[in-house]
């Protein structure tokens, strides 16, 4: 009866699948931290995957579970929440699934309730409104082994009589008590019935009201197109300005919103969701009562103990510190030698295939599209393993919850919340898994804040351009006996750049373009507790497949795109012309290895020569007065260009514009002199000096170099509209800030005279 | 909302004992009697949360930059922003 519009067109009862429905659907629910994830992965084990339903960007894994008897249950994995009262998208996303309003999610055959042992009371609030669904439910009584060694004893059977529906105790990471679950779910899925149990008592004007109510849209079921159950009815009372209200007003008109309004006063004097949470604590009292017995003197728990040192103001600094410093040392230092071995791998292979094919087009989409851009995919992988590895394992062991509780004082004065730091921080080592670490944030106007701001936070790939550059015209001054230097410092405020322009950028998002009511910053900080390993691997592993697969497209087709701007219209002019100076030296019958250095001389400037003939190139001659505010010269301006797919392939780029030819070791002393000697075109003016560098760097610094953060941010987001933004209002704030500094040090005459 | 917070005060009979949770030192336990901002997303989140009226809650700590602090209830420990605590309006346990 629920239902009844969807099973005009849906034959199968729920409760017994016929051919059309293959396998029952079940809803995993329950509060954050009950270890809802793990229980999910001890029944499916790999059997899941991802998905979106249509029009929001919240996440939720399937997965299949085979019961006894080759019963096939479908098992939904929905965000943790703690009341069907939704306000927030994951919750929605919960309540809608629940009621079968979901677009793209099946209908709901039973509920499988997760509680944490240890904390009932809060968690059967959540039960008891399940319990009035009108589905089959079982519940599960996670962590039963830490709840008794609180001297917690529960008597399941007693539960179960008490609610009226299946009560299982279990310890999902031990796998304990997984087979008398499942017999319960398939036990369940059989009957059929809703829980039999008593109900929370509310007040009588109150039932009147949401029986009323209930006729009232009954009434208007052919509008509506469906029927509300009497809890839907419930909470279209209860939550007022929530999304049923909002859905129905849209339907019925205004005039049902102010009906509602005088119901609500009619139904209680005091506000109905104090109404509703004082009749369900009651009821879980009362469910409670004759089945749980607490020790009379609650030792304090272990959790009590740890967070006395954890977030104690000194001690709990600290601890802080060294595990932020840990965490960074390892995205920033950890990977590098796996993202060494990968991008060295991705080289060796387009030397081999490039050693095989003939010049020409074909071979160099090939080597450098297409190979390059897989291997410019694959590279961040480690990174993105090793940062979702931390954020799983602190997730999961509580800290993550009291990290942010430290951090919250700081990131509140920009009008964020302590959520937002540790993809900042993340930021550092690299944006593509800090957009990905955002996911912990649940305020949507939050969590794009961060995503805008954190590419600002230097990642480890500006680090090799603002090396060559600093190294080649910052001289090398030391003070304080040798502390500080002057090279040491430009780096560490180029850093610092990052972090002074993301704080009132952040301010100004969230007073302007993402402007709302301030979320609570109301948490629960878990108890802690030792990771789950399964579900931690599967984490990294999901977050890895999901970058590789959805962002990794579209990295490649702009690499094709960048490998095209950069290599046609390719003119066979350049070619002749070398192939003939190339003869001419070898002609000249010069010593081997003169002869040798002759020639990849000339190789490098025909490179050379192809680029600047090249669309890129062509585009750094007419932007050239858009640049020469900032120092730039037209080959300044190509390189940049060629460097906004990826930021680094600046330090290669101008290697072959500037012939600085390839320096390693000893080279590159030779080489950041070659740089320095490089004049303007046409005159013996020196192109480079402290405030181009510095203009360069600051750019760098500031500018949305890099579509692998752009693509994560469009996968994250779920439009363009958020990376087109990201992109236009860094590069703007990138130019500003390249003219600020140049024109600024160029009239300190820093430039020399 | 502020002005009936004031009143409620005012009309409290021992003014030393009744205050707000914001205010509480650490250790110190006490039971909410009132809530204010009915109806707002902070309202109901800290119904959900458990905190409501005639509810024991303690203070655990606070953050070492002044805010957030935390706070024991049924139980299970919460983060709350002062300003969020000042809406719950507790009586002092002795």
């Amino acid at each position: 009866m629920r239902r009844a519009a969807a099973a005009a067109d849906e034959p199968a009862v729920r409760g017994r699948p016929t051919e059309r429905r293959l396998a029952y659907s079940v809803a995993v629910v329950g509060n954050p931290n009950t270890g809802k994830s793990t229980l999910f992965n001890a029944l499916t084990g790999l059997r899941q995957h991802v998905g979106n339903y249509p029009g929001v960007t919240v996440e939720h894994k399937t997965g299949t579970l085979l019961l006894d008897g080759g019963t096939r249950v479908e098992l939904i994995d929905l965000p943790g929440t703690y009341s069907l009262a939704a306000r927030s998208p994951d919750e929605m996303i919960v309540a809608d699934v629940l009621v079968g309003r979901q677009p793209g999610a099946a209908p709901v055959d039973a509920v499988l309730a997760i509680a944490d042992a240890g904390n009932l009371e809060r968690n059967f609030y959540l039960i008891s409104q399940l319990c009035e669904l009108g589905l089959p439910v079982v519940v599960a009584l996670n962590m039963m082994d830490v709840a008794a060694r609180q001297g917690v004893r529960i008597d399941t059977v007693k539960l179960a009589a008490a609610l009226g529906t299946p009560v299982i105790g279990i310890c999902a990471n031990k796998g304990a008590g997984l087979p008398q679950l499942r017999a319960a779910l398939r036990q369940a899925l059989q009957d059929g019935h809703a829980p039999t149990g008593v109900r929370p008592a509310f007040p009588p004007p109150m039932c009147h009201e949401v029986d009323a109510l209930l006729e009232e849209l009954d009434r208007h079921a052919p509008a509506l197109k469906r029927r509300f159950s009497r809890m839907e009815a419930l909470r279209t009372l209860v939550d007022g300005g929530g999304c049923g209200e909002r859905w129905v007003g849209s339907v019925i008109g205004d005039g049902f919103c102010q009906d509602l309004e005088a119901r609500r006063r009619r139904a209680s004097r005091i506000p109905l969701a104090a109404e509703e949470v004082r009749a369900r604590y009651a009821w879980a009292k009362q469910v409670l009562a004759g089945a749980v017995e607490r020790p009379a003197h609650v030792p304090p728990a272990g959790s009590n103990a740890i967070d006395r040192v954890l977030t104690h103001r000194f001690a709990g600094t600290v601890v802080f510190v060294a595990v932020m410093l840990l965490l960074f040392q390892s995205i920033f230092r950890g990977a590098q030698p796996l993202m060494g071995f990968i991008s060295g791998a991705f080289d060796s292979v387009a030397a081999f295939v490039g050693g095989h094919m003939a010049d020409g087009a074909l071979k160099s989409l090939l080597c450098k599209g297409v190979i390059g851009g897989l291997g410019g995919v694959l590279v961040f992988l480690p990174q993105i393993c090793v940062l979702f590895l931390f954020i799983a394992v602190l997730e999961d062991c509580g800290y993550m919850a009291r990290a942010a509780f430290l951090m919250d004082r700081l990131l509140a004065c920009v009008g964020l919340s302590g959520k937002s730091f540790i993809p900042m921080l993340a930021g550092f080592a690299c944006a593509v898994p800090a957009v990905m670490a955002t996911r912990t944030i649940e305020n949507r106007r939050d969590r794009l804040t961060t995503i805008l701001i954190t590419p600002l936070v230097s990642c480890s790939a500006r680090l090799p351009v603002y090396a060559i550059l600093i190294a080649a015209f910052i001289p090398d001054r030391a003070y304080v006996g040798g502390w500080l230097t002057l090279r040491g410092l430009t780096l560490f405020a180029l850093y610092c750049l990052g972090i002074v322009v993301a704080a009132p950028v952040a301010w100004l998002l969230k007073k302007t373009l993402l402007r709302g009511e301030t979320p609570p910053f109301l948490m629960e900080l878990p108890s802690y507790r030792i990771p789950d390993w399964r579900s931690v691997a599967l984490r990294v592993y999901d977050r890895g497949k999901a970058f590789t697969v959805r962002a990794g497209t579209v990295i490649i087709a702009v690499s094709v795109v960048v490998w095209a701007l950069s290599y046609f219209p390719h003119p066979p002019r350049i070619a002749s012309q070398y192939e003939a100076e190339r003869n001419a030296v070898i002609a000249a019958g010069l010593p081997p290895d003169k002869l040798a250095r002759a020639v990849s001389a000339l190789n490098r400037e025909e490179t050379g020569a192809y680029l600047g003939q090249s669309c890129f190139g062509r585009m750094g001659r007419a932007l050239e007065p858009v640049c020469k505010p900032l120092g730039w010269d037209w080959r300044i301006t190509m390189s940049v260009l060629a460097s906004f797919p990826a930021r680094e392939v600046i330090v290669a780029t101008l290697g072959t514009v500037f012939d600085l030819g390839g320096g390693k070791g000893g080279e590159l002393q030779r080489r950041h002199e070659a740089l320095a000697n490089v004049t303007w075109s046409g005159s013996n003016r020196r192109l480079f000096n402290v405030p181009v560098a510095l203009s360069i760097m600051v750019f760098f610094a500031l500018c949305s170099q890099c579509a692998a953060t752009l693509a994560t941010i469009r996968r994250e987001t779920n439009s363009w509209r958020w990376p087109l933004f990201s992109f236009t209002y860094m590069t703007l704030l990138a130019y500003v800030g390249a003219l600020i500094t140049y024109q600024t040090t160029m009239a300190l005459r820093w430039g020399g005279v | 909302m502020h002005s009936s917070n004031r009143t409620r005060d005012g009309r409290g009979h021992a003014p030393a004992r009744t205050t707000t949770l914001d205010k509480l030192a650490p250790g110190q336990r006490a039971v909410v009697q009132h809530i204010s901002g009915v109806g707002s997303l902070l309202y109901q989140r800290l119904l959900e949360m458990g905190v409501f009226e005639g509810v024991e809650v303690a203070v655990v700590c606070f953050a070492p930059l002044g805010d957030p602090m935390e706070v024991r209830v049924h139980g299970s420990h919460l983060c709350m922003r002062r300003a969020e605590a000042r809406s719950v309006q507790v009586e002092v346990c002795a």
